[in-house]
C-alpha cells in the first residue's frame, strides 16, 4: 500500500486464467491498499488474452461507479514489476487531484478529429480555474495516425500541455486493440484524462534505437505512407536488408519486421535520441504505411538496439523526469513503455522498472503498462517544450506536490 | 612577341591550373568512390548484423514461446488434477488459457459415444455459430474417422500437401495453421484437438506439436480420471442407496419384531395372570384340605396334597419369572435404583445359599478386588441376578467342588464373575444359553430342576441396569459367568 497524505494509489495485479477472476482479484487487491477509501479513477490494464468485457465485469464486482479509464496491452509495468497477460488495476483516491475523462471514436476515419474530441469532452468537464496538470490519452495504434491523435489533441490543449499515455497493443501485435472509458470498451478509438491539481510533473522520454546501415531518401511520402525510398517502392529497403521477397514480407507480416527494426527518420539531440516510425501494413504496391506521419526528402535509416542500449534509455528517461522536480515529493509515476523493448527485454522486463525505481524511489508507485508508440517530451530544449509521439521509447512522468 | 610570350604564360598557367583541378577531380571521385565502396561494405556488413540478430531474436521467441507453454501446461495440469468433473475440464480450455498457450484459436472436440457423432465440447476464439458450423462440417466429412487413425499431431498450414487440400479445413477454421491431434484414453481415440492461429505472426511449427501432445495427454488423462471417478462415484451411491434401503427393511422387521415380541410379552402377562388366579384357588384348597378342617387327612393324601403344594410353587416361581420377563421387556418394572454396598449384598447373597453349599459340600471363595464398594442398583434385582447364577453353579457343580466370586473394578464399571468348576456347557448349547425355557440337553442338566427362565431374566436385569452379561465354558471344567454393572 502507498500511503501519500491525502492521496492513495492501489495496485492489483492478477494472472489468473479467467477473466472474470482475474479482474476481480485485481480490483480487489487494489481496494484493499487504498483502506477502501472512496476510489477517485481506476486506470486499467488489460492482456488481450483476456475476454475484455468479463474481466471489466469481474473488476465491477469489487467496484461500482468510479470512472475508468485504459487500454488493451501485452503486460502491465508496476511497483510489483512486469507482467506479461495480466490485468492490472491502478486505483487513486485523492482528495488534491481530479480526472476528467474524454472519448473520441472512429480514429481510421480521422485521426486528428478523433483526437480533438476526446480532449474536448475531458476538458469540458474541468471547472474553468481549476489547475489542469496533464492529459493521459491510450489510443488504437494500429487503426489509425497517432502523431495525428496527438495533434489533434494539442488544438484543444496546446502543443507545450503535457500529454502521456500510448497505443494500445494487442498480444498478436497488430491485431485489434480496446480503449476503455467507464463501463464502455471501445476500439478504433482515443480515450483520455485530464488530470487536475496542485501540483509538480516531471516528464522524461528516450528510445535507444540507433541507426544501423546507410542512410535512404525519403523520396515520395504522404502522411503516414512512404511511397519510395530512394526512387523505388519502400518495401525494398527491407527485401534488402532481411533477404526476403516481397511475398515473404507479406506473408511473414511487415509489422513483425518493423517492431524489432523501425524506421529511425531523424536524430533529434546530441544524446543520439530518433524519432522512429513502425510500418503497420504493407500495400501491394510496395508503400508502407507508419503508425505516425513522416515527411518527404527525410533520411531514413533502418533501427536496431539490444538491452543495454534499452536499460540505459530507461535510466536516461527517469532522470530527465527528475530533474524538473528535484526537492519535491513524488506521490506517483506513470510510465509507458513500448512493447519492442519488452520483446527484446524478454525475461529481463523486470530490470528496465528496476532502474527506474533505483532512480526515482522504490517507494513510489508506478502505473503503466506496454504500449505500442509512446506520448511524451522527448527533448525539451529542441522540440521547445512541445509534446510528441514516438515509438520504441520510455515515457516516465511523475507527479509530485 | 611580348604578347605572343603573355599570352604563352597565360596559357600555360590556365593549363597548369586546368590539369591541377582535373587531377583534384580526379582524386575527390577516386575518395568518394572509395568512400562510398566503404559506406557499401558497412551496409553490406549491416545487413549480415540484422541477419544475424533476427535470427538470434527467432530462437530467443521460440524458446520463449516453449517455456511460456510448457509453464501455462503445468498451470493447467494442476487445476486439473483438482477437478473430477468433465464439464469443469473443458470450462478450463478458455479464451486466456488458449492464448497464453499462444494460440489465438482452438477446439476441443469429443465422440458422442450415444450417436456416434464428434460434438464440439470446448471452443476458444470461435463465436457460437461458427463452433456449430465446424461441428457440423467435421462430421459431414468424417474428420474423426481420419484423425483418429493418428497418432501424433498434424501440422497444417497453406503452404504443406496436406490434408487441407482435401476438405479447405484452413478456411473452415480461419486460421492461417494449425496443429490437430487424436485424444487418446486407455488406448482408445475419444476426440481430438485443434490449435491454430489467425495473426500471421503466430504461425505454427513442427515445434509447438509437443505442447499440443502434451495437451491431449493431460486431456485425455483428465477425463479418464473424471469417467474413473464418476463410476466410482456412481458405485458408492449406489452401494449407499442399497445399504441404506437393506437398513430401512431391517428397521422395519425389527419394528415388526418388537411389536412380535411385545406382543408375545403382553399373552404371556395375560397367560400367566390367568393362571396365578386359579392356582392360588388350588393351593388354597390344598392347604385347607392338609389341615384336616375338612376331615381326617390320611398319609397317602397328605402326601399327594404336600406335591400338589410343592408343584403349585413351582408353578408360581415359574409364572413370577415369566412376568418379570415379560415386565423388563415391555419397560413396565422400573429398577428401582439405589446406593448399594457390594460387601453387604454380598454377605446377605452367601447367607442364603449357605444351606445348598453346605449340603454339596462346595467351597465358595469370594475374592473382592475393589476398593469402590458402592454401586447404584435396584436391590430386590441384583439380589435375583447373584441367587440365580450362584444357584446354577452350585446346582452343575459336582460335590467338594468350588464356586469363586470375584469382584473388580474396570473404569466405570464393577465387573462380578462367577466361576464354577462344574459341568461346563456344550459348544452346541453356547450360543442358546440365554435363551428362554432353553435347558441344555444333557443327563445332569434334565436330572436336575429348572423352568429354563432365570438366565434369561438374569440378562434382562442386567441389561435394565445398563450393563452386559456374558460366559465362558469349558465342558467337564466349569463355567464362569460374568457381569458388569455401572459404579453411577
Amino acid at each position: 500500500m502507498y500511503k501519500n497524505m491525502a492521496t492513495l494509489i492501489g495496485t492489483g495485479i492478477s494472472t489468473k486464467l479467467d477473466s472474470f477472476a482475474a479482474g476481480k482479484e485485481a480490483a480487489l487487491s487494489a481496494y484493499y491498499q487504498i483502506e477502501k477509501n472512496y476510489p477517485d479513477i481506476l486506470i486499467i490494464f488489460i492482456s488481450t488474452i483476456y475476454n475484455q468485457h468479463e474481466t471489466i465485469k469481474g473488476i465491477r464486482s469489487i467496484i461500482r461507479d468510479t470512472p475508468i479509464i485504459g487500454c488493451s496491452s501485452i503486460g502491465s509495468i508496476s511497483s510489483y514489476g512486469s507482467h506479461q497477460d495480466s490485468v492490472a488495476v491502478f486505483i487513486i483516491s485523492s482528495n488534491s487531484i481530479s480526472f476528467f475523462c474524454g472519448i473520441g471514436d472512429k480514429i481510421s476515419a480521422n485521426s486528428r478529429l478523433a483526437g480533438s474530441k476526446a480532449a474536448i469532452k475531458a476538458f469540458g468537464s474541468i471547472k474553468k480555474h481549476a489547475p489542469k496538470q496533464a492529459y493521459m490519452m491510450f489510443c488504437d495504434s494500429v487503426s489509425g495516425n497517432s502523431a495525428d491523435i496527438l495533434r489533434g489533441a494539442q488544438e484543444i490543449l496546446g502543443t507545450c500541455f503535457p500529454i502521456i499515455g500510448g497505443g494500445a497493443c494487442n498480444k498478436l501485435y497488430s491485431s485489434k486493440t480496446y480503449q476503455y472509458a467507464d463501463n464502455e470498451i471501445y476500439t478504433d478509438s482515443v480515450t483520455g484524462v485530464i488530470i487536475s491539481g496542485a501540483m509538480v510533473l516531471g516528464v522524461g522520454q528516450s528510445s535507444s534505437w540507433q541507426p544501423i546501415g546507410k542512410p535512404h531518401k525519403i523520396t515520395k511520402a504522404k502522411f503516414n505512407v512512404i511511397k519510395e525510398i530512394d526512387k523505388r517502392p519502400a518495401v525494398k529497403m527491407y527485401e534488402e536488408y532481411f533477404e526476403k521477397s516481397f511475398e515473404e514480407i507479406k506473408n511473414d507480416g511487415i509489422f513483425k519486421l518493423g517492431i524489432n527494426y523501425p524506421l529511425g527518420v531523424r536524430q533529434i539531440d546530441k544524446n543520439r535520441e530518433y524519432i522512429t516510425r513502425v510500418p503497420l501494413t504493407l500495400e501491394y504496391n510496395g508503400s508502407l504505411v507508419l503508425n505516425a506521419n513522416i515527411r518527404e526528402e527525410e533520411d531514413v535509416s533502418l533501427m536496431i538496439s539490444d538491452k543495454e542500449l534499452i536499460l540505459e534509455s530507461a535510466k536516461n528517461a527517469a532522470e530527465k523526469a527528475l530533474s524538473y522536480i528535484k526537492n519535491t515529493k513524488i506521490k506517483f509515476a506513470t510510465m509507458f513503455s513500448d512493447i519492442s523493448r519488452f520483446l527484446l527485454l524478454r525475461n529481463d522486463a523486470y530490470k528496465e522498472i528496476d532502474l527506474v525505481k533505483e532512480i526515482i524511489g522504490r517507494e513510489i508507485p508506478i502505473l503503466g503498462c506496454y504500449t505500442l508508440g509512446e506520448y511524451g517530451l522527448l527533448n525539451a530544449a529542441e522540440s521547445a517544450g512541445q509534446y510528441c509521439f514516438n515509438s520504441h521509447s520510455v515515457s516516465i512522468t511523475l507527479f509530485s506536490e | 612577341m611580348y604578347y605572343i610570350t603573355v599570352f604563352a604564360s597565360v596559357a600555360g598557367v590556365l593549363f597548369m591550373l586546368y590539369h591541377l583541378e582535373l587531377t583534384r577531380r580526379i582524386k575527390l571521385e577516386r575518395s568518394n568512390k572509395k568512400l562510398q565502396d566503404i559506406v557499401d561494405q558497412l551496409d553490406d556488413q549491416a545487413k549480415i548484423i540484422i541477419k544475424t540478430d533476427l535470427a538470434l531474436n527467432k530462437v530467443q521467441e521460440d524458446l520463449d514461446r516453449k517455456i511460456a507453454g510448457l509453464y501455462t501446461l503445468h498451470e493447467l495440469s494442476r487445476k486439473l488434477s483438482s477437478t473430477f468433473n468433465i464439464e469443469n475440464i473443458f470450462g478450463m480450455i478458455n479464451q486466456p488459457f488458449v492464448l497464453k498457450l499462444g494460440f489465438s484459436k482452438l477446439l476441443v472436440t469429443l465422440k458422442d459415444n450415444s450417436t456416434g457423432l464428434m460434438a464440439i465440447k470446448s471452443s476458444a476464439g470461435y463465436s457460437d455459430a461458427e463452433t456449430k458450423t465446424i461441428e457440423t462440417e467435421f462430421n459431414k466429412i468424417n474428420f474423426a474417422s481420419f484423425m483418429f487413425k493418428k497418432e501424433k499431431p498434424t501440422l497444417v498450414n497453406r503452404l504443406m500437401e496436406s490434408i487441407d487440400r482435401r476438405w479447405n479445413l484452413l478456411d473452415l477454421l480461419k486460421v492461417e495453421s494449425f496443429l490437430t491431434a487424436p485424444i487418446v484414453t486407455r488406448e482408445e481415440s475419444i476426440g481430438f484437438i485443434i490449435a491454430g492461429n489467425t495473426s500471421m505472426y503466430g504461425k505454427i511449427s513442427e515445434n509447438d506439436s509437443e505442447l499440443i501432445s502434451i495437451l491431449t495427454g493431460l486431456i485425455g488423462t483428465a477425463i479418464e480420471s473424471a469417467k474413473l471417478y464418476t463410476e466410482l462415484f456412481g458405485s458408492h451411491r449406489e452401494l449407499e442407496r442399497r445399504v441404506a434401503e437393506r437398513t430401512k427393511e431391517l428397521e422395519k422387521l425389527n419394528e415388526e419384531l418388537k411389536n412380535l415380541n411385545k406382543m408375545k410379552s403382553d399373552f404371556i402377562s395375560s397367560v400367566s395372570h390367568e393362571l396365578r388366579t386359579p392356582l392360588t384357588s388350588i393351593k388354597g384348597y390344598a392347604s385347607i384340605l392338609m389341615t384336616g378342617k375338612l376331615g381326617d387327612v390320611l398319609p397317602a393324601q397328605k402326601e399327594r396334597l404336600e406335591k400338589i403344594d410343592k408343584h403349585s410353587n413351582s408353578l408360581v416361581h415359574l409364572i413370577n419369572n415369566l412376568l418379570d420377563i415379560a415386565r423388563i421387556e415391555s419397560g413396565k418394572i422400573q429398577m428401582e435404583m439405589k446406593d448399594i454396598s457390594i460387601k453387604e449384598m454380598l454377605d446377605s447373597i452367601v447367607d442364603i445359599i449357605t444351606p445348598q453349599i453346605k449340603e454339596k459340600n462346595i467351597s465358595l471363595k469370594i475374592n473382592s478386588k475393589t476398593k469402590f464398594d458402592k454401586i447404584k442398583a435396584d436391590h430386590s434385582q441384583i439380589e435375583r441376578i447373584f441367587l440365580n447364577l450362584l444357584s446354577n453353579a452350585v446346582k452343575f457343580t459336582p460335590e467338594k467342588g468350588t464356586v469363586t466370586v470375584d469382584v473388580e473394578e474396570k473404569d466405570d464399571v464393577i465387573q462380578f464373575s462367577i466361576d464354577d468348576t462344574g459341568i461346563g456347557i456344550p459348544p452346541q448349547d453356547i450360543p442358546k444359553v440365554f435363551q428362554e425355557f432353553f435347558r441344555a440337553d444333557n443327563a445332569l442338566d434334565q436330572k436336575i430342576k429348572g423352568s429354563g427362565l432365570g438366565l434369561s431374566l438374569v440378562k434382562k436385569i442386567v441389561e435394565a441396569h445398563k450393563g452386559k452379561i456374558w460366559f465362558n465354558s469349558e465342558l467337564g471344567k466349569g463355567s464362569r459367568f460374568t457381569f458388569t454393572l455401572p459404579k453411577y
